[in-house]
Parts: structure tokens; sequence; C-alpha cells
């Protein structure tokens, strides 16, 4: 087993440790293992060169924190009702739900973009944020409604009969049972609108400068190592961020030792 | 006047009716069982009364205030929970002011009351503990503790005693008794244990394929029942055929009183413990069988002049065998004609 473990361990690191060094290695021919000549040439261009990136990388973050919550406080509502409440047509809801990641995304992003227009949201910070959580919808719900069925409801209900109201019950009892897959659903939501490019390109206009929007053009020029910085960045980022708020999540909610004990 | 009144309610799931015109009147600090087997929609009843099912139709009072409209958290009744339903995240006493809290009552009369009690429950060194490092006695007093310190107007368990082991059974069932006649709480029990309903409750209501059979005192249900299914749901009985005619069964055994009986064939539920095994005379029989039950014997025995009629009989005494001849007589006043 923990042989397997770090096989995993090595197959998922060893491209971003390529990556890493790539974006030092000024000259890297063939066959040799190491760059021959490495320098912070890259950085310069990417840090120093050009000012959007910092700007982008703020972006980024804050788009993708953002697209979280949207997220989320669409999902967790969403996936409790289609989990524990019984209405009209829930099973064709259900699949509605999962149409934005089966229908191909060009086609759901362009019809976006018409309303989007129409709306004046083209071009805002808001804008790509809803078309980014609308990616990312199907999965949390997924994650909360699978959730919210093994946690249940009668926790819920045994407070409501001690006389707790809908949003005591929610704030003392639902939340804290949910916090892991919360945890979940937002980084994967976080993910998935960081890595996004041809939504925030389409509905940003290019007014909405991300990392990756910086970053693609380098990789359809060629320029693969200033693509690598960026890519380290942007890797920096999502972990860095998403570290954060596991961190803060944990210091308010010490779960695991009471709900896996 | 009754403290709780459930009226003519009827309850079905998908096309299926699992609560038919059932009515039940519990007085003031009465403790009333629902006794049935499982899926006879006894939790079901539970659950419809604390307000989180609806009836299709029918009412429940509870305080001579119609509930119908009334949401659960409002209604005044706290179910206890098959599993307790302990708050995982929060110590004891946590658990147990989670009412409080929800009313928004002061914290100086919240500490009290919840020391109060842990104190009742004998729980208070465990105040600080959460509910998995507490044993299933222990995790049943929090649940109790939380839903008494509200002093509900009614108090519903489902099921409570079922996930303890034999003597913690027996423990609890006691202390819940206590509990219940010095608080004074109503309380409704649900329960599949005819035992445990006849030991806990003042009146037990019989519920089979969802129709209530009788509602009656322990005693009565267990010597009187009014019909073949609730006398064979209680078990152990004997049906004995005969012939009525002008108020008089009569049968091998003897005559007994059946006043108010239609002339014609009936039978007579004696239970295993109203048969005695009389050294002084009675009816011959030779014992078939014998089964060592701990307090009881129970033999299977069979009557000399009709070899076809077998009986059942509980006696104190383990030392005849079978092979053995054995006087029968009937204890008196156990007589039940159905």
């Amino acid at each position: 087993m923990k042989a397997l473990f770090y096989v995993w361990v090595f197959i998922s690191c060893a491209p971003l440790l390529v990556l890493a060094v790539m974006t030092v290695s000024t000259f890297w021919p063939y066959p040799a293992l190491l760059p021959e000549i490495m320098s912070w040439e890259y950085y310069y261009h990417v840090f120093v060169q050009n000012d959007q990136t910092l700007n982008a990388a703020v972006t980024s973050i804050l788009l993708a924190v953002s697209v979280a919550f949207i997220t989320l406080m669409i999902a967790v509502p969403a996936a409790k009702a289609l989990t524990h409440h019984n209405f009209f047509g829930k099973d064709f809801v259900k699949i509605l739900v999962l149409l934005p990641i089966i229908v191909p995304g060009i086609a759901v992003t362009i019809g976006n973009q018409i309303s989007m227009i129409r709306l004046g949201l083209t071009g805002t910070f808001g804008g790509v944020a809803i078309i980014h959580s609308l990616f990312a919808l199907p999965f949390a719900i997924r994650i909360m409604s699978n959730v919210f069925e093994a946690v249940g409801n009668r926790l819920e209900l045994q407070a409501a009969v001690l006389g707790a109201g809908p949003a005591f019950i929610f704030r003392r009892v639902t939340l804290p049972q949910i916090i892991p897959g919360l945890l979940a659903a937002f980084t994967l939501s976080f993910t998935i609108s960081i890595a996004q490019y041809v939504t925030t390109f389409m509905i940003g206009g290019g007014r909405v400068i991300t990392l990756t929007i910086l970053l693609v053009p380098h990789i359809q020029g060629g320029q693969t190592h200033i693509a690598a910085v960026y890519s380290v960045l942007l890797i920096g980022a999502a972990v860095l961020s998403l570290s954060m708020m596991e961190h803060i999540v944990r210091r308010y909610y010490n779960f695991e030792n009471v709900f896996y004990a | 006047m009754s403290k709780v009144r459930i009226e003519n309610i009827h309850k079905s799931f998908g096309g299926n009716p699992v609560l038919k015109d059932i009515s039940i009147d519990i007085d003031e600090g009465e403790l009333v069982s629902i006794l049935g087997p499982s899926g006879c929609g006894k939790t079901t009843l539970l659950r419809l009364v604390a307000g989180l099912e609806t009836a299709d139709s029918g009412s429940v009072f509870i305080d001579g205030r119609c509930c119908d409209d009334i949401p659960a958290r409002k209604r005044g009744a706290v179910i206890v929970f098959q599993d307790y339903g302990l708050f995982p995240h929060m110590t004891v006493t946590a658990n147990i002011e989670f009412g409080l809290v929800a009313r928004k009552e002061n914290r100086a009369l919240r500490a009290k009351k919840t020391a109060h009690m842990l104190d009742i429950m004998q729980i208070s060194d465990k105040a600080s503990c959460y509910p998995h490092e507490l044993s299933g006695g222990q995790k049943q007093r929090v649940a109790l503790a939380r839903a008494c310190v509200l002093e509900p107007s009614l108090l519903l368990l489902d099921e409570p005693f079922s996930n303890l082991d034999t003597n913690l059974k027996d423990a609890m069932r006691e202390f819940v008794s206590d509990l219940q006649r010095d608080l004074g709480i109503t309380t409704v029990l649900v329960t599949h244990d005819k035992e445990e309903a006849f030991m806990l409750s003042q009146r037990v209501a019989v519920i089979l394929d969802g129709c209530l059979r009788q509602f009656d005192t322990p005693r009565q249900i267990y010597a009187r029942p009014r019909s073949i299914q609730v006398a064979d749901f209680i078990g152990e009985a004997n049906y004995i055929s005969g012939t009525v005619l002008s108020g008089t069964f009569s049968c091998f055994l003897g005559n007994f009183d059946a006043s108010g009986r239609p002339d014609g064939s009936a039978r007579l539920m004696l239970r295993y413990d109203h048969l005695i095994a009389d050294p002084d005379g009675g009816v011959p029989c030779q014992i078939l069988e014998k089964k060592f039950r701990g307090r009881t014997t129970t033999y299977r025995v069979v009557t000399k002049h009709d070899p076809i009629t077998e009986m059942y009989l509980n006696s104190p005494i383990d030392t005849l065998q079978p092979g053995s001849s054995v006087f029968v007589s009937v204890s008196a006043g156990s007589e039940c004609v159905l």
C-alpha cells in the first residue's frame, strides 16, 4: 500500500518538477538531464517586464474565491432541496443541473454571452464570476447532494422538535455536519474557476485579466518557459489560498475528532 | 379534560394506508404506550403527534389546542428518537442546553436548569464529554435530559430502550418510569416490547395493521384482550373451543362466565400463566415436553380424555418430567371468552 502511495506521489509530482525546472532553464539541450544554463530570466520577464502579472494573480484568486462562494450559496440549498425535499419534476431538475458539463462548454458560453451582453455583464468581474459558477455548480451540487444524503436530516428533525427555528438549525446543526463537504466543494469550485480560460476570454472580453489569460498566448506562441512560470504562479496561488482557507475553517470547526472518532 | 387527543387520524404513504382511524385520549401526567409489531405504523403516529408528519385526515390536540397547523417546533411535544439523536459536535452540556438556547433563555437560568438536569440524570461528571465518549445508557440520559429540560407538555419516546442490552434496559426502564412520575410529564412511549409496555404505562394502545385494536390498562389487555388478534399479539395463550349457552361458556375444563356473549361456538383464551399444575386435582393431563425458561418452566401437556387438545402452561415448578401425569386447573378469574 505504502509503495503504491509513493508511486502515485511520484507520478503526480514529476511533471510539476519538470515545470519548475523549466522556469529557470535558459539553455536545456537534448539529451542533458538538467539544464546547462540556468537563470531567473523568465521570472524577470513575467514579474518585472509585464506589469499585468500581479494584478492578474490577484484577479484570479479573487475571482476563484467569489466563484466558490457564489457556487456554495446556490449549491447548498439546491442540494438540500434535491436530497431532502420532494417536489414536482425533481428528477428533471437533477438532469438539468448537470447540463452545463454535458453540453460542450463553448456552446453554453456562447448562449450565455448573448444574455450577458443584454444585461451589460460582459467585460465585468461579476459576469465572469457568474459564468465560472455555472461550470462549478454541477460538481458542487453533486458533492453537496452526497453529503446531505450521508448526513441525513435526522438531527435537523431532532433540533426542530426541541424548538429550534430554521436559521438556528442551519447554523448550529446542519453547518457543522456538512463542513467537510463544504470544504471539498469550495476547493473544487475554486480550482475550476482558476483554470478557466475560454469562458473568461469570451465573457471577460479581454477586460478581465486572469493568470490563464496571460498564460495561454505564451503556450500558443511557443514560449513554453514563460508559460511554465505562469503555471507555477497559478499553482502556487491556488495551493496557498486553499490551504489558508482550510486552515481557517479547521480553527473554527474542529470537526475531525468529533465526526470521525 | 384530556391532555392529548388524537382524533380519527388517517395516514397513508404512496397509497398504502399506514394508520386507519386512530383515536386516543391521553390524560395529564399519564404514561401511555403504543404497542405493536414492527411496521404497524406506531412510529408514524408518534411523528404525527410531534408534527414531523402530516395526517391525511384527523387532528391532534395538545392541551385542547388543535395542532394541525402548528409546526413541530412550536408544539411543545419533544421526541426522543430511538438512536437518541445527540448532536455529535456538541458536549453533553451543549446538547442539553440546545432547546433553551433556541428559546433564547438567559444564560444564568439556562445554566441552572442544565445543572439540575445533569444532576437528576446522574451524569454531572460527563458534562463536558462528547456523545461518542458516552455509553448507551448515558447517551439515553442525555437525550432524556435534553427533552425534559424544556418542560415539554408532551414527551414522546420512540423505542427508547431497544438499543440497550438487557441489564441496562431494566435499569433504564426503572429510571424512566420514576423520572416520568416525579416530573409528571405526559408521556407517549412507542414500543414493540409487551413487557416494557406493561411495566411502564398506565394504559396501553395496541395497534395492529394500522388500526387501534384496544386501548386499556395493561392488566386488561393481558387478561381480557378484546379480540383474537390482540390476544395473539400479546402471545402465550391457549385457545380452547367450546360453546356459549345463555351466558355460560362450557368446555372440558369446566363452565365459565360469558355474560353478554351470544349463544354459539366460542373460544376460551387462557394465558400460560393462568393454567396451574395443581397437585390437588383438576383435569388429568400428560406432560409432553418441558422448556426451562429461568423464572418459570413451560410445559406442553395433552388432556387424557381428548388427545388432540394440547395446552401450554407456565409453572414455577421445574421438576415435573415429560411422560408423567399432572392435574391442570384454571386460576380463578383469569378466563376470557372470545
